[in-house]
């Protein structure tokens, strides 16, 4: 069966692997990469991923949930007045995620696909942020 | 002039005009779904200080936009609400919701010091899962007369 608190905490540790495995993106941002919000004082660039609607329990008739629908923004804040920085990030991102399928400790990713672009601009305290990313459908299965 | 479709069930005609008239009622009645489930999720998430931006949500139709209205119900509740201006009336056929406080989108989304408590995808989460049947009883509707 699967629910979906353990799909959440299943899909931060796949995106947690598979940025840290990768080694253009730990090039670009290190380990600076965190779930809603980044920590006080964080460096930038950074990566954050929210899930941007409740995720939603796939129904079977055998099964209550035979797997979770989930969307997630995932996106690269850079603290310039450009994307320029930005766009390395993310296209990186999508290299990696774009139609992903993987089986992991406790459970699979099934599906990750782009769905839409997103791009904000920020002026916080004198500073410019740009933040630049994509809406990602992913579909999950606790073990 | 007149639309044919061929079907399983039949060979139907249904005059064009007819078919525009319930495809354009179908969408006024999703958008005005939509807006008010915007307003919903913000009042559920907490997202309810001046009650500028939960009044803010509007829908137009090919005829007119509720922007004036949600504008001024906004400014009525801060009158230093920054708003975006009206995207509407839509094109024929289609209708449209929106959310006029111009702080709505770092809301949604978040920033670097402001986590995202999301309103616009949860709701169009709903009306996209309502949008098959919606056009099925549109479709019905014709036929049945």
């Amino acid at each position: 069966m699967s629910y979906e608190g353990a799909e959440t905490v299943l899909i931060d540790a796949w995106l947690a692997g598979v940025f840290a495995a990768d080694s253009t993106l730990t090039g670009l941002i290190a380990s600076r990469y965190y779930t809603e919000l980044a920590p006080a004082g964080a460096t930038y660039p950074l990566v954050i991923w929210q899930h941007q609607s409740p995720p939603r329990d796939i129904l079977t008739a055998t099964d209550h949930s035979a797997a979770v629908d989930s969307l997630l923004l995932i996106k690269a804040i850079v603290n310039a007045p450009s994307y320029a920085t930005a766009y390395p990030i993310i296209s990186r991102i999508v290299n990696q995620l774009d139609r992903a399928q993987a089986s992991i400790s406790g459970g699979n990713i099934l599906s990750c696909t782009r769905e839409q672009s997103f791009r904000l601009t920020e002026f916080t305290d004198g500073v410019h942020y740009r933040h630049l990313g994509y809406l990602f459908r992913i579909i999950s299965q606790a073990t | 002039m007149s639309g044919i479709e061929i079907s399983d069930s039949g060979m139907w005609a249904i005059a064009s005009s007819t078919i525009a008239a319930k495809q354009q009622q179908t969408a006024n009645r999703l958008a005005a779904k939509l807006a008010a489930l915007f307003t919903e999720q913000m009042l559920q998430n907490g997202q309810f200080d001046t009650g500028a931006m939960a009044n803010s949500t509007y829908a137009t139709t090919d005829q007119q936009s509720g922007y004036g209205a949600a504008a001024s119900a906004a400014r009525g509740r801060n009158g230093d609400v920054d708003l975006l201006g009206d995207v509407g009336p839509s094109d024929p056929g289609s209708a449209s919701a929106a959310i006029a406080a111009a702080y709505a989108e770092p809301q949604n989304y978040g920033t670097s010091r402001l986590p995202a408590r999301p309103f616009f995808e949860p709701a169009i989460e709903v009306i996209d899962g309502e949008l098959e049947d919606a056009l099925a009883q549109a479709w019905n509707e014709l036929v049945d007369g």
